[in-house]
């Protein structure tokens, strides 16, 4: 039941990430980025870690997509004013993401895992042992990250304001 | 795990069944009427209704970039309420201690919330 | 620890000053709060914080590239007055972003754990993509801000990609685990392990502009208004470097596996730069490109990775960022106005303005690596600890490439003495300009005479 879901979930993730880079209209691309995303946050589940499941539907799927699309509206992308790349930037981008994915195949196939007692425990994921982790041993990079987040809102302020008042 | 599979047989089975025909029924009535009901295409009743109006240019044009700010600045604030989930899970356990560290936490983004108001970054019209 | 505390606070500071019209006070408020995070960096023996968990670890190595990224910015703050006129209407917000990004810098050079040290990395680059841009009216600025921030998340993802092999392969994000599992394993480490840290140092490489990941580097650093880019060719190299050599240095005792990686990545980097550097006609272009070559000098270090890379690196990433405030300095001062400053706009300097053209030489000088400059030892240690480790090749290819940068730094110097400038009325410069341009040039010269005083740092 569980490699089944996982299988299917997984097979679901790939083809919806292709989607979003194979499809000509970036509508598109956006909404099988939030399929992926769903199916990601089922990922989540199976492994037991309800409150990403939630956060990654909540903000990447929610918020973030929003912005997505406030981005394509943004940038008014039209099918003729699409840039086109040459033949051969195709060919040596395709090449080396190509031989990049074989590298890391062929690592990832044949690595063997130590395996890990203690991370099997089903509670690892929930919400009162995340919290645990994030306020205890994580605290300092927790604190941080706000200096990172209001960096962000100045950059934001900064760019997107129209006229900066002084 | 046996106590899922039960709890699966007893009560699940019949809520698929029956959301499979919910669902089934809804999907057979829409897709039937679209091949059977009769089509005829013309110019005119394709073009999208705008009142009368012949329908000019692409629909999507560009907008003002406050719409992004705005949402840029919610996605912010959307991830600090994310974060006082946890600690509100294990306030007791915390403390004092992790009280004062999500003050802290918090603190910080008043500051830059006041920040954002004082640059008059969320007035709609200047 | 405390010296983020005091920095963080200073950013808060300094974009409340900006609100409430104390823009007059600014420049001072900085100067005084940095002068503080360094004299606490300097003095501080130890975690502050019990709860800190080896988060962040400010040991000697980090505390000597901490107070080093703190010195230069403080350098790249006295080079802003008349040079952001720009940004008159917001330049508290610049300024704060500065400071901001200074803390993601000492992040990078202290961290103990891979989640700091991904943190680091993004506090530093969001306030950097911002200020690349924030040059708003300007076309060339805004495409080098999102050509930067595209470039900058797709590297980002692979440092992820990295770190989360890594964690999959021991279990830890922490450092002392990490090389506890591979003491341990002995060299049966899984090969997830070894694909998390190629990934980790291709993400890394990028930030420092390694060849073939430095494209990005010349659009953003000729884009970007002249006083970032000052910033990001001195205290982003410095706190990349930082955090590449305490990864390496990191207690991993199979670095080697990755020779071949470092070897390729500083061969390419090295000649790349100095190549394309000498075709270059714009300044900003050539100084780019020369950076990018000098990350090539410093990748040796990483390449041969000793117990002197540190210190290798710390003296090389010194004298490499004098000379860069330096030059960027007199480039600011003289040739920055011009729509494309090329090498022509140095024409004549040395008639107009004697002193500073003699300055100017010194850090062109230093950075090709002529005696009794910074810039000499910075090269010396690096390939002598590199012959002892018997890597010649390297180390030879290294020495041709030196010869091909004295080409075009030459040609600078060239301008500058040997050909008729312009008669217009010569600039006026700052003072505080003149301070930090006198000043690099005191201390260059004073560490190319004692070089030894600066390992005691270590």
């Amino acid at each position: 039941m569980q490699a089944a879901l996982f299988y299917g979930l997984s097979i679901v993730a790939i083809m919806c990430a292709c989607g979003v880079v194979v499809s000509r209209n970036p509508i598109h691309s956006v909404l099988f980025l939030i399929l992926t995303f769903f199916s990601i946050s089922g990922h989540y589940i199976l492994m037991n870690a309800q409150f990403i499941a939630l956060v990654n539907i909540i903000v990447y799927a929610g918020a973030i997509m929003v912005l997505f699309l406030f981005v394509v509206m943004l940038l008014n992308l039209n099918k003729e004013s699409e840039p086109h790349k040459s033949d051969l930037v195709k060919i040596i981008a395709a090449t080396s993401a190509g031989l990049f994915s074989l590298v890391l195949v062929g690592v990832l196939k044949g690595a063997t895992l130590p395996a890990y007692e203690g991370m099997m425990d089903s509670e690892n994921g929930l919400v009162k042992n995340l919290g645990r982790v994030l306020f205890q041993e994580f605290l300092l990079p927790f604190e941080l990250s706000s200096i990172l987040f209001l960096s962000a809102m100045v950059g934001a302020v900064l760019l997107g304001k129209k006229n900066v008042q002084a | 795990m046996m106590i899922f599979l039960v709890a699966f047989t007893k009560y699940l089975i019949p809520l698929i069944i029956q959301l499979l025909v919910v669902l089934g029924f809804v999907f057979t009535t829409v897709a039937a009427s679209q091949y059977l009901g009769p089509k005829r295409k013309t110019a005119g009743k394709l073009e999208s209704f705008e009142s009368g109006l012949d329908a000019v240019g692409n629909a999507r044009v560009p907008f003002s970039v406050k719409y992004f700010l705005a949402a840029i600045l919610f996605v912010l604030f959307d991830v600090e309420i994310i974060f006082l989930y946890p600690w509100a899970v294990n306030f007791k356990e915390l403390g004092w201690q992790g009280f004062v560290e999500m003050l802290m936490f918090i603190v910080f983004f008043t500051l830059g919330f006041f920040y954002v108001l004082k640059k008059g970054a969320l007035k709609w019209d200047d | 620890m405390s010296a983020i505390i005091t920095l963080s606070v200073l950013g808060i500071l300094v974009l409340y000053l900006g609100i409430f019209n104390f823009k007059k006070v600014l420049l001072p408020v900085i100067l005084l709060g940095l002068t503080v995070a360094f004299v606490l960096l300097a003095t501080n023996t130890g975690n502050v914080l019990a709860a800190d968990m080896h988060m962040l670890v400010f040991d000697a190595p980090a505390r000597a590239f901490g107070c080093l990224l703190i010195l230069i910015t403080a350098g790249v703050f006295c080079l802003t007055p008349g040079n952001m006129e720009y940004a008159t209407k917001f330049r508290q917000d610049v300024f704060g972003l500065m400071i901001f990004s200074l803390i993601g810098g000492i992040m990078m050079i202290s961290y103990g754990n891979l989640i700091t040290l991904f943190l680091g990395i993004e506090t530093l680059s969001i306030p950097l993509y911002v200020m690349v841009g924030s040059k708003r009216s300007d076309l060339k600025s805004n495409e080098a801000a999102m050509k930067y921030f595209l470039l900058g998340a797709f590297a980002t993802g692979f440092l992820l990609l990295g770190i989360a092999l890594i964690y999959g392969a021991t279990g830890s994000f922490d450092f002392r685990v990490i090389a506890e599992q591979c003491l341990t394993l002995q060299g049966n480490v899984s090969s997830w392990f070894e694909i998390g840290v190629l990934l980790l140092l291709i993400g890394l490489s990028f930030k420092v502009s390694a060849a073939p990941f430095h494209f990005w580097a010349p659009d953003v650093y000729d884009g970007a208004p002249t006083i970032v880019t000052t910033y990001m060719s001195t205290v982003v190299k410095i706190a990349g470097f930082g955090a590449l050599v305490r990864f390496t240095r990191g207690g991993f005792p199979d670095m080697h596996v990755f020779g071949q990686f470092t070897f390729i990545l500083a061969i390419l980097t090295m000649t790349i730069g100095n190549f394309v550097a000498t075709q270059q006609k714009s300044i900003k272009r050539m100084l780019a490109y020369s950076s990018i070559a000098h990350a090539g000098y410093m990748l040796i270090a990483i390449h041969c990775s000793t117990n002197a890379s540190l210190v290798n690196i710390f003296i090389y990433a010194f004298a490499y960022s004098l000379a860069s405030l330096v030059m960027f300095g007199v480039f600011m001062a003289i040739a920055d106005k011009y729509e494309l400053a090329d090498i022509d706009s140095f024409n004549g300097l040395s008639k107009k303005n004697p002193l500073v053209a003699i300055c100017a030489a010194i850090a062109l000088l230093s950075m090709a690596g002529i005696p009794i400059t910074a810039g000499f030892f910075g090269k010396y240690y690096i390939f002598a600890s590199a012959i002892d480790s018997n890597y010649f090749l390297i180390v030879i290819i290294a020495m041709l490439n030196s010869l091909v940068s004295l080409y075009y730094y030459l040609k600078l110097i060239i301008a500058m003495f040997f050909k008729e400038g312009s008669n217009d009325v010569s600039e006026k410069i700052p003072a505080l300009h003149y301070f930090v341009i006198f000043g690099c040039t005191a201390l260059n010269i004073l560490i190319g005479l004692y070089p030894n005083n600066l390992m005691m740092l270590f």
